[in-house]
């Protein structure tokens, strides 16, 4: 039997980047990576604003939800389940540290082709190779990029499929008493500061 | 004396606030301890980080309670970067998202408490007569066959024809309308959370409660907390707003949950004279196995759990130490869309082709039983947030690889299709042959998805400040009046479903406060 104990972090995901973006000599892309890392220029969609996303974490993470998602005719798609939104809403309201580790996670993920040896960066790699990227990246051997993929991925497999968009693909008949969404304070909130739809 | 509870939007200037008893936390231990001292006639405020969200309030959605009922909204993992941190965030705390298990403490566990860690006066005599007050006021009785989904009448047929024992599991609900939103909050009050029970028993008495409020310093004095500051959440933004309140009270009482008791303390330095602070953390990790049948399951519907099987509650091992099998119960599982699907490990096409079967998906999972000599600690990040930090330590490994191959025997008694572990290597069963690639499974950051909804530990329970946080009578070691009562005081995981653990032990620590205040 395999006895071997789980890894434990032995480099941070910060610690991480910094030697992606070292080893992958983009030094001219610090700037932009360090302003999305830190939040300040925050992006948009669709005439909303984003809270806690800047526009480049919003083009790698719907990158992402492409590769993970299913693709075609008749599924929903990250529009129907206001992916980006919701992703956005649910980290603002979540600790400074959690947002933190998820805005690096992206940013890494966006370099990590880089340091592959890959002349792309992750959101302009043609879909079929980022899939086959997220594929081998969800089971790396090394533990921060599998990491990365995996929470990700986690994360938007509970948004998309949580949503009513997907119900009909999965068989779901919704919530028991079909009592119709009652808007938390903070729901409220988010969407006033955002401009967003429910 | 006035029962209400004041919330945010009340809570617009900063304010001094006296009473008897300051208790910070309102789930299973601090509403079970508020209800006890106020029924013994102190005046008792409440603190809860979290927001007062009524039954009223809840709609069945699965992201929309998350968002009001789980701290952090379920995105904060352990140092592996996986296992899911699960409390609660919310007047009741974790009881209002909790599955209503509702097992007494077993006895071989509170010996073990007894003999190696020096607790005393927590045994079944002492347990039992809070434990039947606590039943009869939570309805707590064995599911009845009515409240067995399929899934739940499949756990009890295979385990069955394996050999294994298993029996039902304790309820606390009553008027159950098989809804199968335990885990978004019961809009129907039949699942006896702490918000519908001791939190209004508390209220009736004259217990004040303040949501939205966090509590941050503690002033003490020669031995004596003698203040308890706090900040005033903005619900609606969820950070601190300006306002402050600043609790005078003669006995406080940390029960503000495993994840958070131990951090409140080491942030206000208490870790200088209690080494043991943050240390032996547990938190039940509990791996997923799904499996695809050949006929309607419908996990999401009925109550969670009606059947569980204990016959591997406790490990076995060999005449030399080394591990066997077992440590753990196993249960049914049960997932609402959103979860079932993050917790498939596989991408695109082949994710949805298991989520077009969403019907017919059965999933089981366990609660590991964690093992005491491989525990974690908390750890507080530089802005004073904490951090949990778990080993996964090779007899935990062992434990994990051994509880995911049993989940996958179940489903195979049951006649499963196909069997897919919730791992990052999505590994695959479709029959005996291929039950030893569990033996190799890597347990590893980022491979296996599992939640950890019982945390224990940080405020250890003992004799001494050497080897504990607290004596056994729940006070903090070096301060005459303050107190911790919640999962944080378990020198280890209890084996089972911990609530009923809980609520029993911060029984047995009001009388402790009710002397004090004397």
């Amino acid at each position: 039997m395999n006895m071997q104990p789980l890894e434990i972090t032995g480099l941070s995901r910060r610690r991480f980047l910094g030697a992606v973006l070292a080893g992958a000599g983009v030094v001219a892309a610090l700037g932009r990576s360090a302003r999305a890392t830190a939040g300040e220029e925050l992006g948009s969609l669709n005439g909303a604003r984003l809270l806690t996303l800047s526009d480049a974490h919003a083009v790698t993470l719907a990158a992402f939800a492409e590769s993970v998602l299913p693709q075609g005719p008749g599924l929903p798609s990250i529009g129907d389940t206001h992916l980006i939104q919701r992703f956005d809403e649910e980290f603002f309201f979540a600790d400074a540290a959690v947002r933190a580790d998820m805005q690096t996670a992206l940013t890494a993920l966006e370099w990590l082709p880089v340091a592959s040896g890959i002349l792309h960066h992750f959101s302009t790699l043609p879909l079929g190779r980022r899939a086959e990227f997220v594929a081998q990246l969800v089971q790396s051997r090394f533990e921060t990029p599998r990491s990365i993929a995996n929470s990700l991925r986690v994360v938007v497999h509970f948004f998309h499929y949580a949503h009513p968009a997907t119900w009909a693909l999965s068989g779901y008949d919704g919530p028991f008493s079909h009592l119709g969404p009652q808007l938390s304070e903070q729901r409220l909130h988010y969407l006033a500061l955002t401009k967003a739809k429910a | 004396m006035n029962g209400r509870i004041f919330e945010y939007n009340d809570l617009t200037r900063s304010e001094v606030v006296r009473a008897e008893v300051c208790v910070v936390g309102s789930g299973c231990g601090g509403a079970t301890v508020a209800k006890c001292l106020a029924a013994a006639g102190h005046d008792v405020v409440i603190l809860e980080r979290g927001g007062y969200y009524p039954t009223r309030s809840f709609d069945q959605d699965e992201l929309n309670m998350n968002a009001k009922l789980s701290d952090n909204r379920s995105l904060k993992t352990a140092s592996d970067n996986t296992t899911v941190l699960l409390s609660g965030h919310n007047v009741g705390g974790a009881s209002v998202h909790y599955w209503a298990d509702s097992y007494r403490t077993p006895a071989d566990r509170l010996q073990l408490w007894a003999e190696r860690y020096g607790v005393a006066g927590h045994g079944l005599v002492e347990l039992s007569p809070a434990w039947d007050e606590i039943s009869a006021a939570l309805h707590i009785h064995p599911a009845e066959d009515e409240y067995f989904n399929r899934m739940s009448e499949l756990v009890r047929d295979g385990s069955r024809k394996l050999g294994w024992r298993g029996d039902r599991v304790p309820q606390a609900r009553h008027n159950c309308q098989k809804s199968g939103h335990c885990m978004q909050g019961c809009v129907y009050e039949a699942k006896k959370s702490q918000l519908v029970t001791h939190i209004p028993a508390a209220l009736a008495l004259g217990a004040r409660l303040y949501a939205d409020v966090r509590a941050a310093a503690l002033t003490t004095s020669a031995g004596r907390v003698t203040s308890l500051h706090a900040e005033v959440i903005d619900r609606p933004s969820g950070r601190p707003g300006t306002a402050r309140l600043t609790v005078e009270a003669k006995a406080f009482v940390v029960a503000a949950g495993g994840y958070n008791s131990a951090a409140l303390l080491m942030r206000n330095g208490f870790g200088r004279q209690l080494p043991k602070l943050g240390h032996g953390f547990g938190f039940n990790p509990s791996p997923m196995v799904h499996a695809v049948y050949d006929e309607d399951i419908v996990l999401w519907r009925n109550i969670p759990a009606a059947y569980g099987v204990d016959h591997f509650r406790l490990a076995s091992y060999a005449h030399d130490g080394s591990y066997l099998e077992g440590g753990y119960l196993l249960m049914p599982n049960q997932l609402q869309p959103g979860l079932l699907a993050a917790s498939i490990p596989l991408l695109g096409a082949e994710h949805a082709h298991w989520m077009q079967r969403m019907r017919r998906i059965g999933s089981t999972i366990g609660w590991i039983d964690d093992h005491p000599d491989e525990l974690g600690h908390i750890e507080l990040n530089d802005d004073g947030s904490s951090r949990v930090v778990y080993p996964y330590g090779p007899t935990t490994s062992a434990m994990l690889r051994d509880l995911i191959k049993k989940q996958a025997q179940l489903h195979l008694a049951c006649d499963a299709r196909e069997i897919l572990v919730a791992g990052a290597r999505a590994l695959r069963v479709r029959g005996s042959k291929d039950l030893d690639a569990i033996d190799s499974l890597e347990v590893r950051a980022g491979g296996l998805l599992m939640g950890s909804p019982h945390p224990s530990g940080g405020c250890a329970m003992g004799r001494t400040a050497h080897d504990s946080v607290v004596d056994s009578s729940h006070r903090v070691h070096g301060f005459s009046n303050l107190f911790v009562a919640d999962s944080s005081v378990f020198p280890t995981a209890v084996s089972v479903d911990p609530s009923l653990t809980i609520m029993g032990f911060s029984y047995l620590a009001a009388r402790h406060i009710v002397d004090a205040l004397r």
